[in-house]
């Protein structure tokens, strides 16, 4: 990975020129966190960095800046092939102009889940950390331990069917796979619809009374983009309560549900950001399933797609 | 349910008063007399010109308006509304006899103490004028505390002045200056054409011994400052009252700051001296 | 001050005579996180690790009614209509046991705001009247914690009503406040010794030791005031998602929103907590948005808790706990904004946007 970095290093210091910013990754709180970067110039390209802890979606990033970037100005972004399909979705429902992105892809061999590792061990006591011979290692105080991949890494990397970006303009090539046992697609899910309906809902009931509505699932979903008229907090109209209860948080995620129904791309996002781990996205994922079946569509796979539920053929039947 | 006694305890409480008039002002601003139902609190609502109370629909909320009227004329608490959002919506839909809440009152209030024997300048545009009457109302009921009194005040058209009946008060009196100013040309007005910044440039009062005080939208608030400088008026010659996205309006829900300091307690009366101290992030 | 001793065979025994007639709200483990649950048998005490969200929920819930409304007659009736108030500020004994002395702290500082002289908020008051806080030095203070940094300590006794210290074979306890010495006055504490006191002693000041990271905040509610239209105010907003999480983890975080929530005839006022980081916020009827920029609302927050408050109170509005660097989904780090952030920089470089010139900028 060391040199898919110094290669990516090179390529953004060609397209700063060209681009308001390009964004990357930097390093995070703990060696096992990444955080967004900025790179404005040369010198920040420095610290840029890529590795397997690389987690953020950084589609969000277009559209939702203060500069409108990637609609008013030409930005440069780092894609794994999971974000890819984000941008591939924005541009299908024509929220980004292409040429106004320039995309480097990234290789990406299954990204490290930090929520995972934290019921494993105190990342914030970790001095160093690294996948390697299938392994990720990590120097905690007591010494040097080591953990399976497959138990630490996000479940979307256990399916992942676009390890390679499927659009890019630059691609830095290098390790797409760590050979890790796959899994089927959405099996936790296929897993929770074994519950029986009332079992079923008493577990979500559960996680919404742990939301806090942050909002910080809504805003870091790429495809959330109705910024300040958004149902759950606009007065107008009313549709759900400020009461932060397991019936109005409900309501808040129905919602979200509804709206990302058949173009959520599985990013998972919103789960890797909730500060009080409800498994969010399964319900997105499981929407997009329906979605799938019924229209034999996948979102975020092809530019030219048309997102079925943000078109009316007339002679569409059910 | 029991009718709640309000006391000052509670400043979220607000207190129940009955619509007792709706004057139809303009085709969007309508003015409502009030009246707090407990008279030991009607008779003990003591305000000031430019203070301003939050006005309860329960069901649909609260919004923060001036009162509009003068201490010195309180038969009734008087708030005109301009129909915008939620709330404002929801009031002209409301009739005589209909209950409200009331909170207040709330803020500061215009200098006007400072501003005895200084010759007023006052200027208002469209809704603006509201809390600007209150004062020229306090101003003209104290009159031989005041030099000369100046209104500019302008609407869009004829038909969206407010307070006709000010109006003809004010026209009539001969210690008082009324120029009156719409932004177009229209059939039956013989009086003053144009934006408020240009017809005060034109009237140019002199900053001599003189305070201007303005209220408007943004823009308008915006040019008026710049001539208002340019005619030599100094920033603590200028005083102006905001309005911000309020809620609680006790200084504790955080939303109305301008740098440390909040509208609704430390304002909304602020001099222009005042401001240049604060962060631009009106 | 008056000095006790618990052993840890009691804490158990502590917990249940304190939740007797009143809500014990202690921090346990919830599958992967500590939260602060009601004390009972499920509850899985965790004294070691840090909680998610802060206790500041006893004094100041995320919801709570202000009033309930009812109506006479449907609304839309054409006929006058009349409305009836109640309101009634909640009054219930809480104690919250096991807090990090950051969080206590934390109250005295939404003392400020919610009991201030002049606006005594009545439903924070009935809470705050009715809390006692029983702190436990924070012994292994974690790599993002920074309270040195902003006034207080791992043992700070401020704002607890007893501070417990984790030692050999149990907890040494300072009775800090009159509650606080009346319950340690309880029969399950014993008379401290020497030994107890100076191994409580040693256990603070490894604790105080740990804490190498010194922030240089001399003088910065100015800087920050001077810094204002610092461009460099938009580059560290950029990763910022504008989401509520630091704000609503924050011990010190206070601002709410109010809305009504009706139905049929009747319905209550309620208040929530609001955050500075959403554009609602500040929005005004007349789309008019005086932070409808991202930078705006990200330097609200930094300024609030560093220059607008520092000024009305003289204290800084953080305790250094932090969750918000912990929780944030892109990385920004508090410290990084105080220490990096525009004053360190040089001369200011001065954005287009002020007072009256920002239209170009707006959305």
């Amino acid at each position: 990975m060391k040199e898919v970095e110094s290669r990516l290093k090179e390529e953004v210091k060609k397209i700063l020129d060209e681009v308001a910013y390009v964004v990357g990754y930097q390093e995070g709180l703990t060696p096992l966190s990444a955080r967004p970067l900025f790179i404005r110039n040369p010198k920040e390209v420095d610290r840029l960095v890529y590795n397997d802890f690389c987690a953020p979606n950084l589609a969000n990033y277009v559209k939702k800046s203060d500069q409108k970037i990637g609609i008013d100005q030409k930005v440069g972004l780092i894609v794994k092939g999971c974000d890819c399909r984000s941008v591939v979705q924005l541009l299908q429902e024509g929220i980004l102009k292409r040429e106004n992105l320039i995309l480097i892809g990234v290789p990406c061999r299954g990204m490290i889940s930090f929520k995972k590792i934290e019921k494993l061990f105190d990342p914030l006591e970790t001095y160093l950390a690294e996948v390697r011979d299938k392994k990720l290692k990590v120097h905690l105080a007591q010494g040097e331990e080591s953990y399976h991949l497959e138990d630490v890494v996000f479940e979307k990397c256990l399916w992942c069917e676009t390890r390679e970006p499927l659009v890019v303009d630059i691609m830095i090539q290098g390790p797409l796979s760590l050979e890790l046992e796959q899994k089927e697609k959405d099996f936790d899910i296929v897993e929770l619809e074994q519950k029986e309906p009332a079992e079923l809902f008493d577990f979500w009931t559960a996680q919404f009374e742990k939301c806090i509505r942050c909002y910080a699932c809504r805003n870091a979903c790429p495809l959330c983009y109705c910024q300040d008229n958004c149902l759950a907090d606009t007065r107008q109209p009313h549709w759900l309560g400020q009461q932060t209860d397991a019936l109005n948080n409900f309501m808040y995620h129905m919602i979200r549900a509804m709206h990302v129904v058949g173009r959520c791309t599985g990013c998972q996002e919103c789960e890797r950001v909730c500060p009080v781990d409800i498994p969010i996205s399964k319900i997105f994922r499981k929407t997009s399933m329906i979605t799938q079946q019924l229209f034999d569509y996948i979102p975020g796979m092809k530019v030219e797609d048309v997102p079925p539920l943000l078109t009316f053929k007339k002679d569409e039947k059910f | 349910m029991a009718e709640n006694v309000v006391g000052p305890k509670n400043p979220y409480l607000p207190q129940i008063a009955t619509i007792k008039k709706i004057v139809v002002e303009t085709g969007n601003i309508k003015s409502f007399y009030l009246v707090l139902n407990d008279t030991r609190h009607m008779e003990n609502f003591a305000f000031e010109p430019g203070q301003v109370a939050q006005l309860s629909l329960f069901g649909v909320g609260e919004a923060t308006f001036g009162l509009a009227n003068s201490p010195t004329r309180r038969e009734t608490l008087q708030f005109s509304v301009m129909k915008a959002g939620e709330v404002t919506s929801a009031l002209h839909d409301l009739a005589v006899g209909d209950q409200i809440g009331l909170r207040g009152p709330l803020g500061n209030w215009f200098p006007y103490q400072d501003m005895k024997g200084k010759n007023v300048v006052i200027i208002g545009g469209g809704i603006g004028i509201a809390p600007l009457r209150s004062l020229i109302q306090y101003m003209l009921d104290t009159r031989d505390d005041y030099n000369e009194i100046t209104i500019i005040y302008g609407a869009r058209s004829p038909q969206d002045l407010c307070y006709q009946e000010d109006r003809e008060e004010w026209e009539k009196r001969n210690d008082v200056d009324l120029i009156l100013t719409v932004d177009r040309e229209f059939p039956g007005w013989d009086k003053r054409v144009g934006f408020v910044p240009t017809v005060l440039k034109e009237v140019a009062p002199s900053p001599k011994n003189a305070v201007a005080v303005t209220c408007g939208p943004p823009i308008m608030i915006k040019l008026v400052l710049q001539e208002l400088e340019a005619l030599g008026f100094k920033d603590d010659q200028i005083i102006t009252t905001l309005e911000k996205r309020m809620k609680c309006g006790i200084g504790k829900c955080g939303r109305c700051n301008i740098g440390p300091k909040y509208v609704c307690v430390d304002g909304p009366v602020f001099s222009l001296a005042q401001l240049r101290q604060l962060p631009d992030e009106l | 001050m008056t000095l006790k001793f618990l052993p840890s065979e009691r804490l158990q025994d502590l917990l249940e005579e304190l939740s007797r007639n009143r809500k014990l709200i202690v921090p346990a483990k919830s599958e992967a996180m500590i939260l602060f649950q009601d004390f009972g048998e499920d509850v899985h005490l965790d004294l070691a690790n840090l909680s998610r969200l802060s206790a500041k929920e006893a004094a100041f819930p995320q919801t709570e009614t202000l009033l309930s409304f009812g109506y006479e007659k449907e609304t839309e009736s054409s006929e006058p209509n009349k409305v009836a108030l109640q309101c009634e500020p909640k009054e219930k004994e809480t104690i919250v046991f096991g807090l990090r002395p950051c969080d206590a702290r934390a109250h005295l500082l939404l003392d400020k705001v919610y009991l201030d002289d002049r606006y005594p908020d009545p439903y924070y008051g009935a809470r705050r009247g009715n809390l006692t806080l029983i702190s436990l030095t924070c012994a292994r203070p974690q790599k993002t914690c920074f309270c040195t940094s902003v006034g207080g300590s791992p043992s700070d006794r401020e704002g607890s009503d007893i501070l417990l210290t984790q030692i050999e074979g149990g907890f040494l306890a300072e009775g800090v406040s009159e509650k606080g010495k009346n319950i340690i006055a309880l029969n399950l504490f014993q008379n401290s010794t020497q030994e107890n006191e100076e191994q409580a002693e040693a256990v603070k000041k490894r604790a105080a030791e740990s804490l190498t990271l010194a922030l240089d905040l001399n003088g910065i509610e100015k800087r920050l005031m001077d810094n204002f239209e610092n461009e460099l105010w938009s580059e560290l907003s950029a990763p910022c998602l504008n989401c509520g999480i630091c704000t609503y983890v924050c011990p010190t975080c206070h601002c709410f929103n109010i809305t009504d929530e009706q139905r049929g005839l009747s319905g209550q006022r309620i208040r929530t907590w609001d955050s500075c980081m959403y554009p609602l916020f500040t929005l005004e009827t007349s789309g008019h948005n005086p932070r409808s920029l991202k930078l705006q609302r990200f330097r609200q927050r930094f300024n609030h808790k560093f220059s607008y408050y520092p000024s009305l109170y003289g204290e800084f509005l953080c305790v250094g706990c932090g969750r918000c660097i912990l929780s944030c989904p892109a990385g920004i780090d508090i410290r990084e904004v105080l220490k990096e952030s525009p004053m360190h920089r040089g001369a200011p470089r001065r954005m287009k946007i002020g007072l009256f010139s920002r239209e170009h900028l707006e959305r």
